[in-house]
């Protein structure tokens, strides 16, 4: 009985301890890691649109947010989030939309793909293609008539993941916005 | 055992990758490119560094039935400090290596070592020792790691080494040639050691 308590009371001071630890040096990072998670956004909000003044984060219906893009106080556009299902988890995506409906460029924020192959689409030579393009136009060609983009070689899944997401996520945008 | 040995054991003799076999599934997961290989062995070397010396440290408290779930809480915690330490600072480095910084707890290299070793040497040794593990791990990842990048994607670190007419042998990059350049090389490092014995 005695064992048992001894046992119980080494691993209760090692958990303890541990726990102590971990607490402090969480607190310590918090801060420097939501620091960083907004400097890459901000970055890639400014990627899409650098002669931006502002972004101002907006929540439309159903709790939907995304950012309105300012040059000093005139509208220019509208950045908002897509992501997806990909190879190796999901991708994320930033979509800058202009007002008539079209796509103005988009930025791959988070992906797990293939190295050499689904990291591709990272590349301004895949996501260049989305540049100016339509609802319908954002499918693969491999996937639709009207669809304008090409898939990279070897890399149909992540390719395609990119297309749909940015596909369902300008679906959605334009339901809230009702433009 | 000399502390030179201590320390050189893990680097050749005993290479916990090719010699002891341990660490299979981040070794295979994370050697696709050279830049991934360096970064987790180098968090590898941490985790075990301090896992080490803290068993170490610890060895003759740590009453011997519960010396596993300890060691295990031991190097929890350590590797969350890590992780929590590279979001903050290395959000690159995090991003590349994804889900399989947190998988270094249950890196056998780590928990073997503790069991093998800290746990029964005084901390100094102890410290060479997880050095030339981690080195040999983070040698043995990196050596993988440039054979797939090279070949799978015709880079190194990113750089195009080949030109625009290369050809990658996309499999290289895929689990498959994961496996095969892996036996490849256990099958050419057995058989060198098995000369030098003769």
């Amino acid at each position: 009985m005695r064992n048992i308590f001894k046992l119980s009371i080494s691993l209760f001071i090692i958990a303890a301890v541990s726990g102590a630890i971990l607490g402090m040096v969480y607190t310590v990072t918090k801060e420097p890691i939501v620091k960083r998670i907004k400097l890459e956004e901000k970055k890639a909000l400014k990627n899409i649109f650098p002669e931006a003044t502002s972004f101002s984060l907006t929540t439309g219906k159903d709790n939907y947010v995304y950012y309105k893009v300012y040059i000093k106080n005139k509208l220019i556009g509208y950045a908002i989030d897509a992501s997806g299902k990909g190879f190796g988890g999901t991708i994320k995506i930033k979509v800058g939309m202009n007002f008539n409906k079209t796509i103005r460029s988009i930025i791959v924020t988070n992906q797990n793909e293939t190295p050499g192959l689904g990291t591709r689409i990272k590349s301004e030579k895949f996501t260049d293609q989305f540049m100016n393009k339509t609802l319908k136009q954002v499918l693969l060609k491999k996937d639709s008539r009207k669809g304008t983009i090409d898939a990279i070689t070897g890399a149909t899944i992540s390719s395609r993941a990119v297309s749909e997401a940015v596909q369902k996520s300008i679906t959605e945008f334009l339901k809230i916005e009702r433009k | 055992m000399s502390l030179k040995q201590d320390f050189t054991r893990g680097i050749f003799l005993e290479n916990p990758t090719f010699r002891l076999i341990l660490g299979m599934c981040p070794t295979l997961a994370v050697s696709t490119s050279l830049v991934n290989a360096i970064g987790m062995g180098a968090a590898t070397t941490f985790v075990l560094l301090g896992s080490n010396i803290l068993v170490s440290l610890f060895r003759k408290l740590i009453p011997s039935n519960i010396r596993i779930p300890a060691f295990i809480v031991i190097i929890a915690t350590f590797v969350t400090i890590v992780e929590l330490i590279m979001q903050a600072y290395f959000p690159a480095l995090s991003k590349s290596l994804g889900i399989f910084i947190p998988l270094i707890v249950v890196n056998c290299i780590i928990l073997g070592r503790a069991e093998a070793f800290a746990s029964k040497n005084p901390v100094f040794p102890s410290i060479l020792d997880a050095l030339g593990m981690g080195i040999g791990f983070t040698g043995a990842l990196a050596l993988l790691g440039s054979i797939r990048e090279i070949l799978g994607a015709g880079t190194i670190l990113g750089h195009n080494i080949f030109g625009a007419g290369f050809n990658p042998v996309a499999i290289m990059i895929l689990p498959p040639g994961a496996f095969i350049a892996l036996g490849l090389l256990l099958g050419l490092f057995n058989s060198l050691s098995k000369k030098g014995k003769t």
